[in-house]
C-alpha cells in the first residue's frame, strides 16, 4: 500500500527558477527510498512538499490518500523531517526540551510527552544527556538529537535531507545504524543524498532527480549504473564491478 | 563561553526544586530594591547571594572568576566615582584626586550591580530555561495585547542561539585573521568585514529555524507547563518577603 502519492507536482521559485516539473511518484509504506541528484536537482524542494513546507504550483501530494494541504498538522505529524543543518533545527535549550518541542506543539498530555521523549532519546542513545545544552553536543550527537526530535512526534515517514553531511566515519555509522533500525521497525524512510556510497546497500529503491524531473527510478543495483550520467558519483565498488557494501559491517 | 559557563546545570538542590515563578519574581523584587539599597542592606544581599549560590551547588569563586570582565567593568565604575566625587581627599595628590566619599559611593554603585548580577546568575543556574520561559508566559498572560507565548518562545530562542551566534562570530574572526585582516588599520572596515557576513549567516539560520519549527508543528496552542506549588514554595515566598523587608528596613 502506498503511503505517499505525488501526481503532476510542479514548483517554481519567486525568481522564476523552476524547482520541480511534473513529478509523478508513489512510495510504498515501509520502504527505504534513496533520493539522489546533483546540487540544485530539486531534492530538497521535493522533500519540503511532503509535509506542506512548500506549496505546489500544480499537482497534489497525498498522504494515505489525504491531500497534504487539507490538514497540514496531520501531514507534519505523519512526515517527520530531519534537515541538513542540525544546528539550526535544534530549538530547545536542553536536549530534553528540544525533543519535547514537537509533541508540545501537538498539544499532547504531559505524561504522553514525557513517555514519547524518553523513548525517542533512548532510541538514539541520548537519554544520559537529556539535561545538556545542545550547543555542547558533537556533530553526530546533534544529528541524532534532530532525529530524536522528529521521532518523539511518532511519525510514519521519516525524511532525512543529507543526513551524513559534515560527519566523520563514526558519526556516519551511528546515524546510518539509527536509520536502518527505524526502517526495520517499520518506518518508511526517505533519504536524500548526493553521495550514494554510504546508504545504497540498505535501500530498496533509488530515485535520481535531474533539473526538477525524475531521471531514473527503480531497484538500486540497476539505477546506480546510470547515476554518473545525471551528475551523481558512481560508488567505487560499482565502478570496480562489485556491489556496494554496508558501512555497518 | 560566558553563556555556556552561566547556563543551567541540572541538580537536585532545594533551589533547583523551587517554582520558577517565585525565583523570577524574587529576582525582579531584589533587583528593584537593590537599586536603592544602602550599604548595610547591600552587604546582607551580597552574603545572602553567595550563601544561596553555595546552596545551589554553584561555587561562588567559580562565579566570580567567570564574571571577571564584568568585575573589570565594576572596577571602572568604582574608579570613576572615586575620582569624580567631591569630598575629603584620601591622599594629597593633584593627579589622583580620590576622595573618601567617592570610594563609598563607588563601592555602593558597583556593589548594587554585582548583587543584581549574582542573583540573576543564581536564577539561571538553578532554573531550567523552559521553566523560565513558562514563568515569563505566566506573568505576561494577564496583560492584554501581549502575545505571551510568542514572547516566551523568543526568550527561549535567544537563550538557545546566543552561543550559536558567538561560535559563528569566532569562526568568522578566525577566517578573517587567516587572511590578514589584522593588517587593516581602519577598525570600521574590520567591523564591516566581520559584521556583514555574520548578519547574513544569522538571517540564514533564522530562516532555516523557521522552516524547522514549522515542520515540527509550531503554533499558538501547545501543551503548557504544569505548575505544582508545594509548601516548600510557599515557605520560600515567605522568606523572600522577609528578605525584601530587611533590604528596605535596614539602616
Amino acid at each position: 500500500m502506498n503511503i505517499i502519492e505525488i501526481s503532476g507536482l510542479s514548483h517554481s521559485y519567486a525568481d522564476g527558477h523552476i524547482g520541480l516539473q511534473q513529478i509523478n511518484l508513489t512510495i510504498a509504506r515501509g520502504s527505504f527510498v534513496v533520493l539522489a541528484g546533483a546540487n540544485g536537482a530539486g531534492k530538497s524542494t521535493l522533500l519540503k512538499h511532503l509535509n506542506g513546507l512548500l506549496k505546489p504550483l500544480a499537482g497534489t501530494v497525498r498522504l494515505n490518500g489525504v491531500p497534504v494541504e487539507d490538514d497540514l498538522l496531520r501531514a507534519r505529524r505523519m512526515v517527520g523531517m530531519v534537515f541538513q543543518d542540525a544546528d539550526s533545527q535544534i530549538v530547545g535549550e536542553t536536549v530534553y526540551d528540544d525533543a519535547a518541542f514537537g509533541p508540545e506543539n501537538l498539544n499532547w498530555p504531559r505524561e504522553k510527552i514525557t513517555e514519547s521523549v524518553a523513548a525517542a532519546l533512548d532510541l538514539v542513545g541520548l537519554e544520559a544527556m537529556a539535561e545538556r545544552s545542545p550547543h555542547l553536543l558533537s556533530g553526530g550527537e546533534k544529528r541524532r538529537l534532530a532525529i530524536a526530535g522528529v521521532l518523539a512526534m511518532q511519525p510514519e515517514v521519516i525524511v532525512l535531507d543529507e543526513p551524513f553531511a559534515n560527519l566523520d566515519y563514526d558519526g556516519v555509522r551511528q546515524i546510518l545504524a539509527q536509520i536502518v533500525a527505524l526502517h526495520k521497525a517499520g518506518t518508511t524512510i526517505i533519504v536524500c543524498v548526493h553521495d550514494l556510497e554510504k546508504v545504497l546497500a540498505h535501500a530498496d529503491r533509488l530515485i535520481i532527480l535531474q533539473e526538477g524531473r525524475i531521471a531514473a527510478d527503480g531497484p538500486p543495483h540497476q539505477v546506480v549504473l546510470e547515476a554518473e550520467a545525471y551528475g551523481v558519483r558512481l560508488p567505487a565498488a560499482v565502478r570496480l564491478g562489485g556491489v556496494v557494501e554496508s558501512w555497518l559491517r | 563561553m560566558v553563556a555556556i559557563a552561566f547556563g543551567f546545570r541540572h541538580n537536585d538542590t532545594l533551589l533547583h526544586q523551587l517554582d520558577a515563578r517565585i525565583k523570577l519574581a524574587g529576582l525582579v523584587a531584589v533587583s528593584i530594591l537593590t537599586i536603592n539599597a544602602n550599604m548595610s542592606a547591600l552587604v546582607l544581599a551580597f552574603f545572602t547571594a553567595l550563601f544561596l549560590l553555595a546552596l545551589g551547588k554553584c561555587s561562588p569563586l567559580r562565579c566570580l572568576f567567570g564574571m571577571k570582565w564584568y568585575l573589570v567593568l565594576l572596577a571602572c565604575v568604582l574608579l570613576t566615582r572615586t575620582l569624580t566625587t567631591p569630598g575629603d581627599l584620601l591622599i594629597e595628590s593633584s593627579w589622583f584626586p580620590a576622595t573618601r566619599q567617592g570610594v563609598f559611593i563607588g563601592l555602593l554603585f558597583a556593589g548594587r550591580l554585582l548583587v543584581i548580577a549574582l542573583f540573576a546568575l543564581l536564577v539561571t543556574f538553578t532554573t531550567r530555561p523552559s521553566h523560565i520561559r513558562s514563568a515569563v508566559a505566566w506573568f505576561l498572560r494577564p496583560i492584554p495585547g501581549i502575545p505571551h507565548r510568542q514572547v516566551a518562545t523568543m526568550i527561549g530562542l535567544l537563550v538557545r542561539f546566543i552561543p550559536v551566534i558567538l561560535t559563528q562570530s569566532a569562526e568568522l574572526d578566525l577566517a578573517l585573521r587567516a587572511r590578514s585582516i589584522d593588517n587593516r588599520r581602519n577598525p570600521l572596515r574590520r567591523l564591516t568585514f566581520l559584521g556583514m557576513p555574520l548578519l547574513r549567516r544569522t538571517f540564514v539560520t533564522a530562516d532555516r529555524l523557521a522552516s524547522a519549527m514549522e515542520a515540527r508543528c509550531y503554533g499558538l496552542h501547545g501543551t503548557t507547563h504544569q505548575w505544582q506549588v508545594t509548601a516548600r514554595d510557599w515557605s520560600a515566598l515567605g522568606f523572600l518577603s522577609l528578605f525584601c523587608f530587611l533590604l528596605v528596613a535596614l539602616p
